[in-house]
């Protein structure tokens, strides 16, 4: 059984529906890739895992247990630690209270996690004071994830992680995500822009034409020309529904 | 000159309790709740209550209203606004009137129109041609301590700093694990305590009415959107602010300055000092002084 079981899950925002009877799945020590192009519904399927959307019909199962009615702070408290592509700390917050509030579910855990985040991104051990609006993009993406590794989760959704970096920033946060499967064996779930980044760390990929599941193989198995079919075909589909977001 | 700052202290003071406590739901839950007024005055008769009815001692009268102003909060929330968590915040806020309204009618019912007195026992003060009284001290304490205890709580503690979280970014903090609906209810019974703490201060120090939320909500309102919806330390600095223009603005003799004869504005125009600063902010800042809940330090 897989540790995250998606089963044709329609889901969107209030009345736009975005996914469509999607079926995707995450087994243990596995990491994923959901590619496609922009409104394909990538970021949306990461959305519904961790309940932030509107679901229609399908159930969502995590470790064996169906969490499809269950809000997404219960979500967490199961093990599930998401990470927005924006919006993905408390701008108001100091670096230290952003931690802090990773550890909301964990309070004994604090203090040894917030080494752990130190450890894995020392850059963010010189701001612990500073709001972290005064943050860049990519400490930012750095602090989100080491925010969501607090929970200590048994799963990290992962939303474009590369996206508006400078690439040797995306080096660093590639490196950071790799090690956190090695060394901690967590799980990941990624939606990528960065085909050829996404393909080298992942197992398995899915592609996601218009909120469905076109393609679903191991990652060494993808076939670039076929995926540019794909995002093509994506890509048409996407333009003449105007406003569905990736 | 002295005695302007005693007064504008006193009176900004109040001010700032009650505001303290729109901003607080304002920060998370995005709409300004009318009927927090109304708690203010319910906290009022409350603390009456206890003091004239029950014998017990003002201090824990207050205390006792706080903690019933607080669970009302809470238990309208359950009732109202619960109910309409989806709804846009235009449309809470005007269910925000429908609750004041009701309550309004509800009070005067209950207590009838005529003005009720706190009979204190207060002693008249005199400090370098300023007069006040002990109570007036006791009242601008008790804010002082009121404001340090919000301060240390959304600073220091792990549900304040949470309740800062939920209003920075609802959905991170969800997602993070913070239950939002429990620290909704927390949110409720602080707003509704402070609301029933100012209540209290503003009537031990005037009158009870049914009808003193119209001395109320003017001040309060003016001062949130002087110092920024949402911000706890702006509802403070825009009642301050607010108080100061309106004690300094009655205490000029215009009629000297133009070498007349004597010519005060007349104390009536406290209210027009009030929408002046209003719509001042609402031109040309907007957003107020101070943006978050606590985001901004003073």
């Amino acid at each position: 059984m897989s540790l995250l079981d998606m089963r044709a899950v329609t889901a969107g925002y209030g009345q736009v529906q975005i996914l469509d009877a999607l079926d995707l799945d995450v087994g243990a020590g596995e990491i994923v890739a959901i590619l496609g192009s922009n409104g394909s519904g990538k970021s949306t399927a990461l959305k519904t895992a961790i309940g932030l959307t509107t679901m229609v019909s399908g159930n969502v199962h995590f470790n064996d247990q169906d969490i499809t009615a269950l809000p997404p702070n219960k979500r967490a408290a199961l093990g599930m630690a998401y990470v927005p592509q924006t919006d993905n700390v408390f701008t108001e917050l100091t670096v230290d209270e952003n931690l802090r509030m990773g550890a909301y579910l964990k309070p004994e855990r604090e203090a040894a996690g917030c080494d752990q985040a130190f450890t894995l991104f020392p850059r963010l051990a010189q701001r612990r004071q500073q709001p972290a609006m005064n943050l860049s993009g990519g400490e930012r993406r750095m602090l989100s994830i080491a925010q969501a590794l607090l929970l200590q989760p048994k799963l990290l959704l992962l939303d474009e992680p590369s996206a508006d970096l400078a690439p040797n920033v995306v080096d660093t946060v590639f490196e950071a995500i790799e090690e956190i499967h090695h060394q901690l064996g967590i799980p990941i779930l990624l939606v990528e822009q960065n085909v050829s980044k996404a393909l080298e760390l992942a197992h398995r990929t899915y592609v996601l034409v218009r909120g469905r599941t076109a393609h679903e193989c191991p990652a060494e198995d993808v076939d670039v020309d076929h995926l540019k079919t794909l995002f093509i075909d994506g890509g048409a589909g996407a333009a003449a529904q105007p406003g569905k977001a990736g | 000159m002295t005695q302007i700052f005693v007064n504008s202290i006193i009176y900004g003071s109040q001010i700032a309790i009650i505001a303290i406590g729109i901003s607080l739901t304002y920060s998370v839950l995005r709409f300004a709740n009318f009927a927090h007024i109304q708690y203010a005055v319910i906290g009022g008769y409350a603390t009456y209550v206890f003091h004239t009815a029950f014998s017990v001692p003002i201090v824990l009268a207050t205390a006792m209203s706080m903690v019933f102003t607080g669970a009302f909060a809470v238990l309208i929330d359950r009732i109202v606004f619960r109910t309409i968590r989806h709804v846009t915040p235009e449309g809470k806020m005007i269910a925000s009137w429908g609750v004041a309204l009701f309550l309004r009618s509800i009070l005067a019912a209950i207590f009838g129109g005529s003005a009720l007195f706190f009979e204190l026992d207060t002693t008249t003060i005199r400090v370098g041609g300023a007069i006040f009284t002990t109570l007036d001290v006791a009242v601008v304490l008790v804010t002082l301590c009121a404001m340090l205890a919000m301060h240390v709580l959304l600073r220091y503690s792990r549900v304040g700093v949470a309740l800062r979280a939920l209003a920075n970014n609802f959905e991170l903090a969800e997602v993070r694990g913070i239950p939002s609906e429990r620290m909704i209810l927390l949110l409720w019974f602080l707003s509704g305590a402070y609301a029933g703490l100012g209540g209290t201060l503003f009537a031990i120090e005037t009158q009870l009415k049914p009808n003193i939320d119209l001395l109320i909500l003017l001040p309060v309102f003016a001062a949130i959107t002087i110092g920024g919806l949402g911000n706890v330390y702006g509802a403070v600095v825009g009642a301050m602010i607010l108080s100061f223009a309106q004690n300094i603005l009655i205490s000029i003799d215009f009629g000297s300055l133009v070498g007349a004869m004597q010519w005060y504005v007349p104390s009536q125009f406290r209210d027009a000092v009030a929408v002046t600063a209003l719509v001042l902010v609402l031109l040309f800042r907007p957003q107020g002084l101070l943006k978050g809940l606590g985001g901004a330090k003073p």
